[in-house]
């Protein structure tokens, strides 16, 4: 068996031994740590740690029930579509890495943290690669996702680690380490059925993003409503992961109108709730197909026109109000806000390219200057 | 209680040197004790245990011993400090006493903990150790 230096926890080197398997006892007295130097007694188990790792077989098996515990708890959480929460995000990757660092040796859990790091630093150029177009939507999920779980799982795994270290200075046997095992797997549902038990509010989130039209209120007020076609080149991110919005079907002209906005692989349906003709159109989602139900509830939305800062300018707000079903919030809401300002971007492109282009076609219509291209000002 | 008696209790490390507010254990990393010995304490404080680890300085066999104890992260960091136990002998009336004496120097390092704090922190440290060792040493008489 291995020992292990009790500060510095690295490898001591066994006492050289005489060929008939008798020990030097100079060197017994002499035995120090190479790497701090701290004596210890091998003949005394106080003065050194060994761990007594797992063997492979164990190794395998405990792995294989974490991954079987932890997509159980997934699957339990996402089939009551409750939506992924605290024990999932952060309880379930905690949990996950302190079985690993519990079940580890010193030069194991070292070796891990050095997978580890190299796994976030090939998510981190995954994610660069991914910036300039080099990799595909599912990896730029699964990456995504990865960065997510991966800090918790490193944290889990030093804390199962400190727990470890400290049960072989107390020199506890394997029931009770066993025990703290079962407790680590079974610790992210018993969090998971305490958040389900803690009451939560319908948690509805808005995002607002404004662009300010080279065109008067009425040509852009009309790029709004006869909206169809999106032709422009969709940005980054939505060409990378998100559903990518081709057009608009039905009307818009009263209250009680029914419109669908199709997506490349889904579709909304919304109706007209509210308008005030040249000033607001608003709308609620009363079906949604887009391949992200279990992540957030489309709710309503509206377009709103005003004058813009410059003369001849309009600045056309586009709100969208969801339900969110993901938590903790702090985590997935940069990246709900993102997604927003992105889709709302694209489709206020499509439009102020409609408003000013029926503006350059039409010579009674005189802007007295330009101010460029679309600002996105996001909130 | 004689001096040779007094030595016996206090040489032995593992159970004087955990008569202490904080030493939960002691481990001397080698054995016969003497000067240069490595010594692992582990220190508990509000339920957390933790090791410090450090010397015997000087070991005056039947006369007493100093040692250090350092922070696992270095002799600069978590209040270095040594003990230093004496023993002496007096003889008065035809009847023997011993004297123990115990002093402890050491470096604050918690530059933060206001002045105040820090001397009623040492003061209420070592009036727990005084009682503490009174106590035991009252037991050990009786």
């Amino acid at each position: 068996m291995t020992h292990y230096c009790l500060r510095c926890y690295r490898e001591l080197r066994p006492a050289p031994s005489h060929p008939d398997g008798t020990s030097d006892g100079k060197a017994e007295v002499d035995a120090a740590c190479p790497h701090c130097s701290l004596q210890y007694d091998p003949l005394d188990e106080q003065t050194f740690v060994s761990f007594d790792i797992l063997s492979p077989w164990a190794a395998y098996l405990l792995a294989f029930l974490v991954l079987l515990f932890g997509g159980g708890c997934f699957l339990v959480s996402t089939n009551y579509n409750e939506g992924v929460g605290w024990a999932i995000v952060l309880g379930l990757p905690v949990c996950a890495g302190a079985v690993l660092g519990y079940s580890s040796s010193p030069g194991r859990f070292r070796a891990w943290q050095k997978v580890i790091l190299g796994i976030m630093l090939f998510c981190g150029f995954v994610m660069v690669a991914g910036l300039l177009g080099g990799v595909g939507a599912g990896a730029f999920c699964l990456v995504t996702l990865g960065i997510v779980f991966i800090l918790p799982f490193f944290f889990g795994d030093w804390i199962g680690y400190v727990i470890r270290r400290w049960d072989e200075r107390k020199q506890r046997g394997w029931p009770r380490r066993w025990m703290k095992i079962v407790i680590f797997l079974l610790l992210p549902f018993g969090l998971d059925a305490i958040e389900r038990l803690v009451p939560r509010d319908e948690d509805l989130a808005l995002v607002e993003t404004q662009a300010v039209f080279s065109a008067s209120l009425e040509r852009s007020w009309n790029s709004i409503v006869f909206y169809e076609q999106i032709e422009h080149e969709p940005p980054f991110l939505l060409r990378l992961a998100l559903p990518r919005p081709v057009g608009t079907t039905g009307g818009k002209a009263e209250v009680g109108d029914i419109s669908r906005c199709v997506y490349e692989n889904g579709y909304l349906v919304k109706k007209v709730t509210n308008r005030e003709e040249g000033h607001l159109l608003g709308f609620r989602v009363i079906e949604q197909k887009l391949h992200f139900e279990h992540d957030l509830e489309l709710r309503e939305g509206s377009f709103r026109v005003e004058s813009g800062p410059g003369p001849g300018t309009t600045l056309v707000t586009l709100t969208t109000t969801y339900r969110r079903l993901t938590y903790p919030a702090f985590i997935w809401q940069p990246a709900e806000t993102l997604v927003f300002h992105t889709l709302h971007g694209h489709v206020l492109e499509g439009m102020r390219a409609n408003a000013e282009r029926e503006l350059a076609v039409d010579s009674a219509a005189t802007a007295p200057e330009a101010i460029g291209r679309a600002r996105s000002l996001e909130r | 209680m004689s001096k040779e008696r007094l030595w016996e209790f206090v040489s032995d490390l593992r159970l004087f040197l955990t008569i202490d507010p904080y030493h939960r254990r002691v481990l001397p990393m080698r054995r016969p004790i003497g000067e240069g010995t490595h010594l692992a304490i582990e220190h508990g404080l509000l339920g957390v245990t933790f090791f410090r680890f450090g010397r015997v300085l000087g070991w005056n066999e039947g006369s007493g011993y100093s040692f250090s104890d350092l922070s696992s992260r270095g002799p600069r960091h978590g209040f270095p400090h040594i003990f230093e136990v004496t023993l002496e002998s007096h003889r008065d009336s035809g009847r023997e006493f011993s004297t123990l004496r115990i002093e402890v120097k050491g470096r604050w390092t918690a530059r933060p903990v206001p002045a105040v704090l820090r001397s009623w922190w040492l003061r209420f440290t070592c009036g727990l150790h005084l009682r503490m060792l009174r106590r035991k040493l009252e037991d050990l008489i009786e």
